[in-house]
C-alpha cells in the first residue's frame, strides 16, 4: 500500500515537473495545423500550408508585406527598365545559408532552373513562363528579361523559394525533400510525418530575429479535434475554425477567436459565350427553344438578383462571409468600389427571364440546367451549393445539383479539359494573392474558348467561357503598366465592364478564422499563410 | 507442416494477384490526380506533361503491367503529394498503429473473455445483464462518436489526458515506442480504448455463446458432479472448448484494426498508417492507395496462418493438412 501511495506521488510529481518545464520555455508556441507539410522539398507541391511551412526555412527574393505589397527579401533593391521588360535584382550580400555556405545569384538561378524541372513536380513550372531568361551579371546582381512587359512580375517572385545549389547539386530529389537547407528564419529541428514538425529560430537570420523561439506545427485534420485541442490549451493556436465552433470558442475566456474577410471567392460561372455549351456533359443544358438562355444577358442578371446572398451568409455561413461585387478583394491594386452587388429581387428576375423569351412552360419552368458544384472543398459547399438551386427554382428554373469530390470537380469543370466540356454552370472559388487585381483579371476574365486559349496562359479559370476584347485588352494594358496607381485605373475600368456584362455571379469571400490562447498575440496575413513572426507574446 | 507453409504461399501470391488487379482498377476511375498536382488555371501542356510523367497516359492493361513489374521489386513508386518511396511511407508509420492496437487488443482480451466466460455460464444474473447491454452499445455505438466523447470528458471536462497526437517516444528493447514512456502512455489511453470497445463487445458475445452451448455438454455437467472446481470447470474446460471460434475473431478483428483505423486515428490525429491512407485517398495518391492494399493483404494472410497454427495448440485434434 504504501508502495502504491508513493508511486502515485512520484507521477503527480513527474507531471507537475513536466508542467513547470511548460512554462519556464515560454517563448515556444504550438500552432494546430489543418495539414501536414507534404514535402520541404519547395517546389514539389503548390499549395498553402506546404508553401508557408517552406516559408520559414527558406526565403524569397521578394517578399509580401501583410497588405500583399512587394518588399525586399533576398534582393535588397531592384530596377525595372521604362518598358518593363527588363527587371535587375540587387541581392543582399553576407547572407548564408543553415549550413554556412554563402548565398549568392548562383543559389537563384539554380532555383529557378529548379522550378522548371517537371522531374521535381509541376506546381511551379508556369511561374517564369512570362520571362524569357534569367542571367548573372555578378556575384550579387541578377538581370531577369521578360517575353513582353510585365510590371507584375514581383508578384510571381514572391513564390520561388531559394535553395542553396551547392548543397543540392548532384543529390537525388529524395535527399532534397529530407534536409531543406535555406537562409530562411527558421531552422528545421525534426519532422514526424503526420505527428508534428518542430523548428527552431536560426540566430544568423539576416534580418530582424522573430520572438519565437520554437514553433511546432501539428498537422490536425479533423475539425472537432482542432477544436478540443484549443480548448484544453494543448496549442497556442489553430487554424481553420469550423464555424459552427466558434460560438463555443467565444465562449471560453482564454480563447480570442479572429475572424478575417479572406481572399477566397466564391461564385457562380455560366457558359454564356457559346451557342454549345457544355457539349459534353452527361445532363446537358435544355431550353424549350434549344438555345443557350445564359447568352441572354437578361438571363444572367435575373439569375444573379433570384439569389438572396444575405440568407446564405446569416443561414448557412453563420455570419462568415463577406457578399462580394466582384472577384477583386477590397485592398487590391485595380479593386472597383463603385462595382455594387444587384440586389436581390426575385420579382424582378421573373420578370427579366419573361423577358427574355424563356416563359414558364406548362410544368412550371423556363428551361433546365445542372449546377456543378464541389462538396468538400470550400467552407459548406455542398449547402451553398443546394440553397442556390432553390433560389433558381423559385423563379422558374429546374436545376439538377450536380455534387462531386474535388477529386472528380476541379477535373471535370477544367477549361483545359481534356476528358471533355461538361459544365455550363459551376459554383466554384478562387484566390490570388497576388495583391494586384490584374493578376485576377488575367486568369478570371481574360478570354479562352471551349476550343482552348486565346492567349497562352491567360483565362485558365475563366469557366464561362466569357469573352471581351476590350477587358482582355484592359488587363493586357494594365500588365504592361510600371506604375501602380495609373494600372489600378485601368483594372477599375475592366472590372466595372466585366460587372456590366454579368459575366459571373459574385457571391462571397469566405472568412478565414484562428483561434488562440490569452499567451499569445497573432495577426493573421490575407494570404492565409501562418507565419510564428506573425505570433507576439503577451508577457 | 512444411507442406502447409507452400500451400499458404502459394495463397499468397493468388491474393496478392487478385487484390492487386482490384486496387489498380478502382484507383484508376477514382478521379484524376493530375488536377490535384498542378494549379487549377494550369494550361492543357502542363496536364498533359504530369499525366505523361505519371505514366497516366499509357493504356491501363501497359500501366498495370509497369506496375506489377516495379512492385515484383518491391518497388511501388513515389508518393504523388510527398514525392517520396510508397512503401517506406507506409512502413515508418507502422509502429505507431500497431501500438494502439496491441493495448486494444489486450484490454478486450483481458476484459472481454473474462466477462464473456462469467455471463455465459451465469446469464441470468445482475452483472451478466449490465455486461450484455453495455456490449450492445460498444458493437452499435460509431467510433468517431465514442472518440469525441471521450476527448470531451477526459480532456476538457475532467482535463486528465491529453486531447490527441502521439506521445514522447522512449526506447524498449531496441524498439522506439511511445510505450515507453509514461507521456506516450497518457496519449494512446484514450484512442485504445476507442478502438477497443467494438472488439470488446464482439468477443464477450463470442465467449458468452459458446460457454453457453458448452455448459450444456455432458463433459462440463461431469466435471461438475466430480467436484471439479468451478474455476477450472470454467475457464479450463468449458472455455478451452470455446476458443476455437474466439482466436478466429482476434485474428480478424487484429488485421482489421491495423488495416483501418483510420477514423480513431484522424480523431486523435495519431500519426498511423490508416490516417495516411485517409490522407492519400483524399488526395487521390494512388501509389499509397495500393501500396496501402498490398501491405495489408499480406498482413492478413500471415494473420491467418498464424491463427491456423495457434488451432493446433488449443486443438490438438486440428491437422493442418
Amino acid at each position: 500500500m504504501r508502495k502504491g501511495i508513493a508511486a502515485v506521488l512520484g507521477i503527480a510529481l513527474l507531471l507537475s515537473l513536466s508542467g513547470a518545464a511548460a512554462l519556464a520555455a515560454s517563448r515556444e508556441v504550438v500552432i494546430g495545423m489543418p495539414g501536414d507539410v507534404h514535402s520541404m522539398d519547395p517546389y514539389t507541391l503548390n499549395e498553402t500550408i506546404n508553401n508557408a511551412i517552406n516559408n520559414h526555412l527558406f526565403d524569397t527574393l521578394v517578399e509580401t508585406d501583410n497588405n500583399l505589397q512587394p518588399k525586399p527579401g533576398l534582393a535588397e533593391s531592384w530596377e525595372v527598365s521604362e518598358d518593363a521588360r527588363t527587371w535587375t535584382f540587387h541581392l543582399r550580400k553576407g547572407v548564408a545559408f543553415h549550413n554556412g555556405n554563402p548565398f549568392t545569384v548562383d543559389d537563384v538561378i539554380y532555383s529557378f532552373d529548379r522550378s522548371k524541372d517537371r522531374e521535381v513536380g509541376a506546381s511551379f513550372v508556369h511561374v517564369l513562363s512570362t520571362v524569357e531568361s534569367y542571367e548573372k551579371i555578378d556575384d550579387h546582381t541578377l538581370k531577369v528579361t521578360c517575353k513582353s512587359p510585365n510590371a507584375l512580375l514581383l508578384a510571381h517572385f514572391k513564390d520561388l523559394l531559394i535553395l542553396n545549389k551547392a548543397h543540392c547539386e548532384g543529390q537525388g530529389n529524395d535527399w532534397i525533400a529530407l534536409n531543406p537547407n535555406g537562409t530562411g528564419r527558421y531552422k528545421l529541428v525534426e519532422h514526424v510525418r503526420g505527428d508534428r514538425l518542430v523548428l527552431e529560430r536560426n540566430p544568423s537570420f539576416w534580418g530582424e530575429q522573430p520572438v519565437v523561439e520554437k514553433v511546432t506545427f501539428k498537422p490536425i485534420t479533423n475539425e472537432g479535434t482542432r477544436t478540443a485541442n484549443m480548448l484544453s490549451g494543448a496549442v497556442d493556436l489553430v487554424v481553420n475554425v469550423p464555424v459552427r465552433d466558434v460560438k463555443m470558442l467565444e465562449k471560453n475566456k482564454n480563447v480570442t477567436v479572429i475572424a478575417q474577410p479572406g481572399l477566397r471567392a466564391i461564385y457562380l460561372n455560366m457558359a454564356g459565350w457559346s451557342d454549345t455549351p457544355s457539349k459534353d456533359a452527361k445532363m446537358p443544358l435544355k431550353s424549350p427553344d434549344g438555345s443557350n438562355p445564359f447568352k441572354d444577358i437578361r438571363v444572367r442578371e435575373a439569375m444573379y438578383r433570384a439569389i438572396n446572398i444575405d440568407e446564405i451568409v446569416e443561414k448557412i455561413m453563420n455570419g462568415f462571409a463577406k457578399p462580394m461585387a466582384t472577384y477583386s478583394p477590397e485592398g487590391y491594386n485595380g479593386f472597383n468600389p463603385d462595382v455594387k452587388r444587384l440586389a436581390y429581387d426575385p420579382a424582378l428576375a421573373e420578370k427579366l427571364l419573361d423577358e427574355a423569351g424563356y416563359k414558364r412552360q406548362s410544368d412550371g419552368y423556363r428551361f433546365e440546367v445542372t449546377l456543378d458544384a464541389p462538396n468538400d472543398r470550400y467552407i459548406n459547399d455542398g449547402p451553398v451549393a443546394t440553397a442556390i438551386a432553390g433560389y433558381f427554382e423559385k423563379v422558374g428554373i429546374k436545376v439538377n445539383p450536380n455534387l462531386m469530390s474535388r477529386s472528380v470537380f476541379f477535373s471535370y469543370i477544367s477549361t483545359t479539359n481534356k476528358a471533355g466540356d461538361n459544365t455550363h454552370l459551376c459554383m466554384t472559388g478562387w484566390s490570388d494573392s497576388g495583391g494586384e487585381s490584374a493578376l485576377i483579371g488575367l486568369d478570371m476574365l481574360y478570354s479562352i474558348t471551349q476550343n482552348g486559349e486565346v492567349k497562352e496562359g491567360y483565362g485558365g479559370v475563366n469557366r464561362g467561357f466569357y469573352c471581351n476584347p476590350e477587358v482582355d485588352k484592359l488587363i493586357d494594358e494594365a500588365i504592361a503598366t510600371g506604375d501602380p496607381a495609373q494600372r489600378g485605373e485601368i483594372m477599375k475600368k475592366a472590372w466595372q465592364l466585366a460587372a456590366d456584362d454579368v459575366s459571373y455571379i459574385p457571391l462571397y469571400f469566405e472568412v478565414d478564422l484562428y483561434a488562440h490562447g490569452k499567451k499569445i498575440t497573432y495577426t493573421p496575413r490575407k494570404d492565409k499563410y501562418v507565419f510564428a513572426w506573425d505570433v507576439s507574446f503577451n508577457d | 507442416m512444411f507442406r502447409f507453409i507452400v500451400k499458404r504461399l502459394f495463397q499468397l501470391v493468388l491474393v496478392l494477384f487478385a487484390v492487386s488487379l482490384i486496387v489498380f482498377l478502382f484507383t484508376s476511375v477514382m478521379g484524376n490526380p493530375v488536377y490535384l498536382m498542378v494549379k487549377e488555371n494550369a494550361p492543357a501542356a502542363d496536364i498533359q506533361a504530369v499525366t505523361a510523367a505519371l505514366g497516366l497516359d499509357k493504356p491501363l492493361p501497359v500501366q498495370y503491367g509497369i506496375f506489377i513489374k516495379n512492385a515484383l521489386q518491391g518497388n511501388f513508386g513515389k508518393s504523388y503529394m510527398n514525392h517520396l518511396p510508397a512503401l517506406g511511407l507506409i512502413v515508418e508509420r507502422f509502429p505507431a498503429t500497431l501500438e494502439i492496437v496491441v493495448v486494444a487488443l489486450l484490454l478486450s482480451a483481458c476484459i472481454g473473455i473474462p466477462c464473456g466466460v462469467i455471463s455465459g455460464a451465469y446469464p441470468k444474473s445482475r452483472f451478466s445483464q449490465v455486461i450484455m447491454a453495455f456490449s450492445i452499445a460498444g458493437i452499435s455505438m460509431p467510433s468517431f462518436w465514442i472518440g469525441m466523447v471521450l476527448i470531451y470528458y477526459f480532456s476538457l471536462h475532467l482535463g486528465v489526458l491529453p486531447v490527441s497526437g502521439r506521445g514522447a517516444v522512449g526506447t524498449i528493447l531496441g524498439i522506439k515506442t511511445s510505450l515507453a514512456t509514461l507521456d506516450g502512455w497518457q496519449h494512446i489511453i484514450l484512442p485504445s480504448v476507442t478502438l477497443a470497445l467494438g472488439t470488446l463487445a464482439t468477443i464477450i458475445r463470442l465467449t458468452r455463446s459458446g460457454m453457453q452451448e458448452n455448459m450444456k455438454q455432458d463433459y462440463v455437467r461431469f466435471a461438475k458432479s466430480t467436484g471439479v472446481p468451478r474455476r477450472t470447470v470454467l475457464f479450463g474446460h468449458a472455455l478451452k472448448n470455446t476458443l476455437i471460434p474466439v482466436v478466429t475473431i482476434f485474428g480478424m478483428q487484429m488485421g482489421t484494426l491495423i488495416a483501418f483505423t483510420t477514423i480513431t486515428e484522424t480523431i486523435f490525429a495519431w500519426p498511423g498508417m490508416g490516417k495516411l491512407l485517409i490522407d492519400s485517398i483524399n488526395s487521390l495518391d494512388r501509389p499509397i492507395i495500393a501500396a496501402y492494399i498490398l501491405f495489408v493483404a499480406v498482413m492478413f494472410v500471415f494473420i491467418n496462418f498464424i491463427v491456423d497454427i495457434l488451432y493446433v495448440f488449443i486443438d490438438p485434434r486440428i491437422d493442418l493438412q
